[in-house]
């Protein structure tokens, strides 16, 4: 069934159920006031026939407590002795606690004692002859327009007849409320012509005293009598006679209003439940339309929005056989189809990731540096290598631009980094170039050596180009050192053997030389140039040996020795030399401070470095002579460091070179010998220097259990 | 505000009522062998307020028996004189103040003829009664409390004086109620003549006292204070119009006394009590207290059945 059918449906059955709720209403409201009428009726019929048994009930509850006066032991006992003013207070105490009207003992001797002290007096003596003295009755009085209900009873003391006790009840307006109250009915009472006491309203009663005097039959009848607004249903019933013998009326009035009231509040109650119908019936619509409708449209609109979130595994559970099933059944398919698309999307992009990362991984291994560019010139990516290489340099590479790229490099590089482009762009051919980098004015410098290669697209387009580095700093350093201690070797090689050839000339001449002075008298002017020919033959012999020390292989005695030990020997040695040129000598090292090594050798060396130092100040300086352990380290450090003019950067590059020399007389073995030594330790020497600052040598030693 | 302050004013004034009534009562107890009506306990107060230095309410409670006076320690206590006062708390001592309470005949103003002299005759007595009777035939003009054994035994001792001071000890049937010499012919013969109302037999004290103030009765014999005799503004205050007699038993002109002792602790003796001192006097027949218990014990029984069965 369609949906739009089944709301029409629906609602014309929901239409049709507040017509029957409002019609059922209205016949409802008029067969209640039809059937209330009847039982109005009834009630009226009802209470007439009650009111006799409940007037008796009246009359017996009097009787019964004037029955209880009588047996009363004071009642009877004042009553015997003649105590009439205590049985008149007790009488009173009784009247006041129980509300009659009136309680009064006339006794035997025509003594008359009333609850009202002006009513106490002297009567005539009772007939003790009259047996109607024994007896109890009821009568209705009618005394000076008030209506007396009086129960009259015989007072005895043991078992003689002492007197007569009558107890009465004013039947007035208050004591009919009260049964008006039980009987749930307005009660009158009427005597002759006139109304004399009633329940009703003062103008109520009015009209029905007016009623009365009007109806001179009297007799028992139930009428209608409208007084005012108000519609009062009436049962009449003579209930007995005053001893007057005049018939006492009693009138039962029951309100109609009242019942119509009551009608028309049960008519607006039943309205009122018609409306509530209605509204119930608007509630089960909106109920509907949410359960059937709302709820399948917003489950729909619910999944779309968790498809376009991304759960493609969405599908909606219940689905029926109407328009929003097949609709859900159409959005279930296209759910079913995005989510196969999805995987397979899926599939291909880990494949893409997988082949990403390992291609990553590739170039993240390389030792060499992978650098792209595009073709403004900009650094796309960089490999680990190339950020470990050139991020010291460079600090963030991606973005790199080629122009500042190139400021870090050497003139040289840089020329050989535009060849290499230039090259690469006119002939598509790479080539391959070393490029220096230096961080810092006295920094190693970094040699790399690397080759440009275009970057071309799937199309064979170029849309960048690869630089790939490699690092060869080591090598290269290997390579000078490797040359240098060739050309040492081979000068060392060649003084050698030079100072083998030069030394036995130098003993004949020195030889003759001695001889010569020996032959010569002092004062010849000739004996002055035979000394000089013998200092100049020792002169060079103390060169030869030197070369000798320096190329001849010697044994060493290494021992463990405190530090304090090799150094103080070499500053006593040195001290007139050092005054004599007012250098100052500042040792500095750890007391405990232990080595191993030649002593004799590393004497040598220290010796070697404090002359060069204060040969180096001609105005006078300090020297720092320092010696430390490293810490984690297994070196111990040496510096000897001066304050003199400094060297040139050529001249630190030659020092160590045997036979370089900036001084005049200096044969350029000393330092080449310090050097040898250091090696012969298996240790390393640096020296750094600025011009006019001074110069400092710096050596590694190993310790021991390192060695 | 002003509501603040009216609320401030109110709540002290309550505080103050709440708090008066906690000290404004001083209970005195009694023992002794009379039945305490509400008036004659309104009487006793009233004398004893003026005896006794209190600024409190005296409140007087008769006790049922000997055992409750231990019960009333702090409290004072007023016990009739010959009673066992060893039964009294043992930190009580007796306080020197003394409340005597006298046996009257109580006579109404209302009585046509009544001689103005402080006693009557037997025979000026039963013309009274005579007058009265004549002129309500259906009314009894005397009331009694003869249920009440203490009033039994009053009627025995002052006829036993009366008999012994006149020297009259015969009892002659024949002879008018106001002639007899014994207590219970006196009474059961003035029933017999209407002038004692037949109710008494079955009355007490109180019932008697109200018969007296309801006017249903001319004469009344009851208890009052002493001081009552010789203060007519204090008698009729308490009584009305009443004139106070020695009950007229042949020449009797002595009223039968009892004294009550006040007892209390020694605190209260030094504070708030004015000794007074009682003299004896030739007005009075004091009761002894042992002697009318025994005679009360022993003999009221079968004298209260003469009463009833008569055959004087």
């Amino acid at each position: 069934m369609y949906i739009s059918l089944r709301i029409k449906v629906i609602s014309l059955l929901f239409l049709l159920i507040s017509s029957l709720a409002f019609i059922f209403n209205e016949s409802s409201t008029s067969l209640i006031q039809e059937k209330t009428r009847e039982i109005f009726q009834q009630r009226i019929e009802l209470l007439l026939a009650s009111i006799r048994s409940y007037w008796d009930s009246e009359k017996n509850m009097l009787l019964n407590n004037a029955i209880l006066y009588a047996e009363s032991e004071k009642i009877i006992n004042y009553s015997t002795y003649g105590l009439n003013n205590m049985l008149q207070r007790e009488m009173e105490r009784l009247i006041a606690k129980t509300g009659f009207y009136d309680l009064e003992i006339s006794l035997v001797n025509g003594q008359i004692v009333s609850s009202n002290q002006y009513s106490s007096r002297r009567g005539l003596p009772i007939d003790l002859r009259d047996t109607r003295q024994n007896l109890s009755w009821i009568t209705l009085q009618l005394i000076d327009g008030a209506l007396f209900m009086r129960a009259e009873v015989p007072v005895h003391k043991l078992g003689e007849f002492i007197g007569r006790l009558s107890l009465r009840r004013k039947l007035d307006d208050t004591r009919l409320k009260r049964m008006a109250r039980n009987l749930q009915a307005e009660v009158s009472l009427a005597v002759k012509e006139k109304l004399i006491a009633s329940s009703l309203s003062e103008s109520s009663r009015q009209a029905l005293a007016g009623e009365h005097f009007r109806n001179n039959d009297r007799k028992e009848d139930i009428f209608t009598l409208k007084i005012a607004a108000n519609v009062y249903s009436i049962g009449r019933v003579i209930l007995e006679k005053t001893v007057e013998s005049d018939p006492v009326l009693l009138y039962l009035a029951v309100s109609q209003d009242k019942m119509l009231s009551l009608l028309e509040e049960a008519q607006s109650q039943n309205l009122s439940v018609t409306v509530w119908i209605l509204v119930a019936t608007m509630l089960l619509s909106v109920i509907f339309s949410e359960k059937v409708l709302i709820s399948r449209i917003r489950q729909i609109r619910d999944g779309a929005n968790i498809i376009a979130e991304g759960d493609l595994s969405f599908q909606i559970s219940s689905v029926s056989g109407d328009e929003l099933g097949n609709l859900a059944r159409s959005f279930n398919r296209m759910a079913s189809n995005l989510k196969q698309n999805q995987d397979r999307l899926q599939h291909y992009i880990d494949r893409i990731e997988k082949l990403a990362n390992y291609i990553q991984n590739i170039l993240g291994s390389l030792r060499t540096s992978v650098i792209t560019w595009n073709l403004r010139g900009h650094i796309e990516t960089a490999n680990n290598a190339a950020i470990q290489e050139l991020g010291e340099f460079y600090g963030e590479l991606e973005g790199l631009s080629l122009r500042r790229f190139v400021k870090k490099l050497k003139p040289q590089s840089r020329q050989e980094i535009f060849d290499s482009l230039r090259r690469l762009g006119d002939t598509g051919y790479d080539r391959q170039f070393d490029i220096e980098l230096t961080q810092g004015e006295h920094s190693v410098t970094k040699v790399l050596q690397g080759n440009f290669s275009t970057l071309l697209d799937n199309d064979k387009k170029p849309y960048g180009f690869i630089l790939t580095l490699t690092n060869i700093t080591q090598r290269k350093i290997i390579e000078q050192q490797l040359y240098h201690a060739d050309k040492l070797s081979s000068i060392g090689q060649l003084a050698a053997s030079v100072a083998h050839e030069i030394k036995n000339p130098l003993a004949s001449i020195k030889t003759l030389g001695q001889l010569l002075q020996e032959e010569t008298e002092v004062g010849d002017s000739r004996r002055e140039y035979i000394d000089v020919i013998v200092s100049e033959v020792n002169r060079l012999n103390g060169v030869v040996e030197q070369l000798l020390k320096y190329a001849r292989p010697e044994g060493s005695s290494f021992c463990e020795i405190a530090f304090g030990e090799v150094i103080k020997p070499v500053l006593a040695l040195v001290h007139h030399e050092s005054e004599r040129h007012q250098v100052v000598l500042v040792p500095d090292f750890q007391a405990d401070l232990k080595v191993y090594v030649d002593p004799e050798k590393i004497k040598q060396v220290f010796l070697n470095l404090i002359f060069n130092g204060v040969q180096s100040m001609e105005k006078g300086g300090k020297i720092f002579v320092r010696a430390f352990k490293e810490p984690d380290s297994p070196w111990n450090v040496f510096e000897v460091e001066d304050t003199g003019c400094g060297m040139s950067e050529e001249t630190v590059r030659r020092i160590f070179e045997p036979f370089f020399t900036t001084r005049q007389r200096g044969t350029g073995l000393g330092l080449a010998i310090v050097k040898k030594i250091v090696d012969l330790h298996g240790g390393k020497i640096e020296v750094s220097s600025e011009a006019g600052r001074g110069t400092k040598f710096k050596f590694y030693l190993p310790c021991r259990q390192e060695r | 505000m002003f509501n603040k302050h009216i609320l401030t004013a109110l709540l002290l004034l309550l505080l103050q009522t709440v708090a008066a009534p906690l000290c404004a009562a001083t209970r005195v107890f009694l023992a002794s062998r009379l039945e305490f009506t509400p008036a004659l306990l309104d009487m006793l107060r009233r004398t004893l307020a003026k005896k006794i230095v209190v600024n409190d309410t005296i409140i007087l409670q008769p006790f049922e028996n000997s055992v409750a006076v231990r019960e009333a320690s702090g409290s004072m206590i007023l016990l009739e004189q010959g009673m066992d006062n060893s039964q009294l708390p043992a930190e009580h001592v007796d306080l020197n103040v003394c409340v005597d309470l006298v046996w009257v005949l109580a006579a109404s103003l209302r009585v046509p003829d009544l001689p103005p002299a402080d006693s009557l005759s037997g025979e000026q007595f039963a013309g009274l009664l005579q007058t009265l009777k004549e002129q309500s035939p259906d009314r009894y003009p005397w009331f009694e409390s003869l249920s009440s054994r203490v009033t039994l035994r009053n009627f025995d001792v002052v006829f036993a004086e009366a008999a012994s001071a006149t020297g009259v000890i015969a009892n002659v049937a024949k002879l008018p109620f106001w002639q007899q010499s014994d207590s219970i012919a006196f009474l059961y013969r003035a029933i017999e003549e209407h002038y004692l109302n037949p109710f008494s037999i079955e009355s007490d004290l109180g019932l008697a006292m109200n018969v007296f103030a309801a006017e249903d009765a001319m004469f009344v014999s009851h208890w009052v204070p002493a001081e009552f005799l010789d203060d007519e503004r204090l008698c009729r205050e308490n009584m009305g119009k009443v004139r106070l007699l020695p009950f007229p038993v042949l020449n009797n002109k002595k009223f039968l006394r009892i004294r009550l002792r006040l007892y209390g602790l020694p605190s209260v003796s030094s504070r708030s009590v004015e000794a007074v001192e009682l003299s004896d006097d030739e007005r009075f027949i004091d009761l002894d207290y042992k002697a009318d218990s025994d005679w009360i014990e022993k003999k009221s029984a079968d004298k209260y059945d003469a009463l009833i069965v008569g055959g004087f």
